[in-house]
């Protein structure tokens, strides 16, 4: 058929290989094709030509489609039924007419990304498609945020934004001025080292401990040092101590770290009561007006909004 | 039954009966083609029912075809193209049916034949797609480089370009199979 326009087979510069090459071609174009039962083959050709003309793909692509609808409506339906808000036992909560959540105590947590508000006795969280846990605690209300952002917004209108992985507990911890914090009693005068006292050989907790259950200046001055160092019962120590002592020589000393101490615990009621007493009693001591600035903040941040 | 099937789509259109005379004249051959164009383990029966079903449906393009033959091993290289796209998708998400398939060689060929046909295929496996198509219709299938021009729709010019390299390539992998048998048989 093709022998007026066959162009010669072995033209490349290998003739050998070339001609194999050749030579099997020559030998496949001599097999015949195998007989059919026409008959038969051509009734199949009209069979499969009066069905109806369907696309394989496009049944393939509706059905990926129709599979892929299935699936995100379930989930959407599943996301529906979702609750928006799943609260800790115990916890004491309500969705208002305004739709926010009113958290009184306890933890809730959102079950999805959702934009709502949320408010509790310390602060108001806007969150915008986020994931977050709101808890009131007694030192005041902690947020964590797993994903998007939540803005908190405190007392006086100061706003904060977390972002996923971050955690804030409000009120915040005021800033302490740095006169309020005592260095080491010795540096300030305290007779400690006295090399007279007993206390000058004290250098363990049960050696301060025997000198504070004496009495007088020593057992003052031990019972403040032992306060130093146990800031677990740092509070309950000096508490006896302006107990014990009242109009002692250190109690400037005492009531200001039990100031630092409370606020530092959070206990920000106790710490202001603690710092408007220093202002009447102590109006004379240099720090007071350290102290005045903090019981500033310590009334904001215990002031209902 | 024909008034489903698009054989009147034009006052040139072939008859039904012209189709079927162009089905016995040609499905053999076709068949045969279709095997070699597709490679091994696609069902030719079922690409050349598939050929003639494009046929019916679009008798007037048949018609109108200055070679109906290298019209329908037109169609027959597309069928084949898709075929293998698709076993090769099959094969690759692990979907591929082995069902034993009916040479659609003569089995009265000799086994210098046989043993010719099986090399072959093997040699023109690497080819591209297009250059396999041309070297096909015109070394094994035997049509013109007009006939095949006009079955692959492509200028003539272009099918010697295409045979010329297939030829080349083809040689060279014949050389390498042989030498990589002797290899084997040495060892």
């Amino acid at each position: 058929m093709n022998a007026t326009t066959q162009r010669p087979w072995r033209e490349g510069a290998d003739e050998a290989q070339h001609h194999r090459a050749a030579e099997l071609i020559s030998r496949a174009h001599e097999i015949a094709p195998r007989p059919m039962d026409v008959g038969a083959g051509w009734d199949a050709v009209l069979k499969r030509a009066t069905k109806p003309r369907t696309s394989g793909r496009l049944l393939l692509f509706a059905g990926a489609l129709a599979m892929l609808v299935g699936v995100v409506g379930t989930a959407a339906v599943l996301r529906s039924r979702q609750p928006l808000v799943v609260a800790a036992r115990g916890a004491q909560w309500e969705k208002r007419e305004d739709g926010a959540v009113q958290l009184q105590a306890g933890r809730i947590q959102t079950a999805r990304a959702v934009s709502l508000r949320v408010e509790s006795p310390q602060v108001t969280m806007f969150a915008r498609d986020a994931r977050f846990a709101a808890e009131v605690i007694s030192e005041g209300t902690r947020v964590s945020v797993f994903e998007g952002s939540v803005m908190v917004r405190s007392g006086q209108g100061v706003e904060r934004t977390l972002g996923p992985g971050e955690s804030g507990l409000w009120p915040a911890t005021p800033v302490i001025p740095e006169a309020l914090t005592p260095s080491a009693p010795s540096s300030i005068g305290f007779p400690t080292a006295s090399p007279q006292g007993a206390l000058s050989n004290c250098s363990d907790t049960e050696c301060f401990e025997r000198s504070a259950a004496g009495e007088g200046v020593e057992a003052e001055v031990a019972l403040f040092e032992l306060a130093r160092r146990e800031p677990a019962r740092s509070i309950e120590l000096w508490r006896s101590s302006l107990t014990r002592f009242p109009g002692g020589v250190f109690e400037p000393e005492v009531r200001l770290s039990l100031l630092v101490a409370l606020t530092r615990e959070r206990k920000f009621g106790e710490a202001l009561e603690e710092a408007r007493r220093f202002e009447q009693e102590q109006g004379e001591d240099p720090r007071v007006e350290e102290v005045r600035a903090l019981r500033t903040q310590l009334e904001w941040l215990t002031t209902k909004r | 039954m024909t008034a489903q099937i698009d054989v009147a789509s034009g006052a040139a259109a072939l008859s039904l009966d012209d189709v079927r005379k162009l089905y016995v004249a040609h499905a053999p051959s076709l068949r045969l083609t279709l095997q070699r164009l597709a490679g091994p383990g696609i069902d030719a029966d079922d690409l050349v029912q598939e050929v003639f079903v494009v046929a019916l449906r679009k008798s007037g393009d048949l018609a109108a075809a200055a070679s109906p033959v290298a019209w329908l091993f037109g169609v027959a290289t597309k069928v084949a193209a898709t075929r293998r796209r698709s076993a090769t998708w099959k094969r690759w998400l692990g979907l591929d049916d082995a069902k034993e398939l009916a040479n659609a060689e003569s089995p009265a060929r000799t086994l210098e034949q046989k043993q010719a046909s099986a090399f072959v295929q093997r040699a023109l496996t690497p080819l591209s797609s297009a250059k396999r198509d041309v070297f096909v219709l015109f070394e094994l299938q035997g049509l013109t480089g007009e006939e095949t021009a006009q079955a692959l729709d492509i200028p003539l010019k272009t099918v010697w370009t295409r045979l010329f390299y297939a030829r080349r390539e083809f040689a060279a992998e014949v050389q390498r199979l042989e030498e990589l048998e002797h290899a084997g048989g040495a060892r």
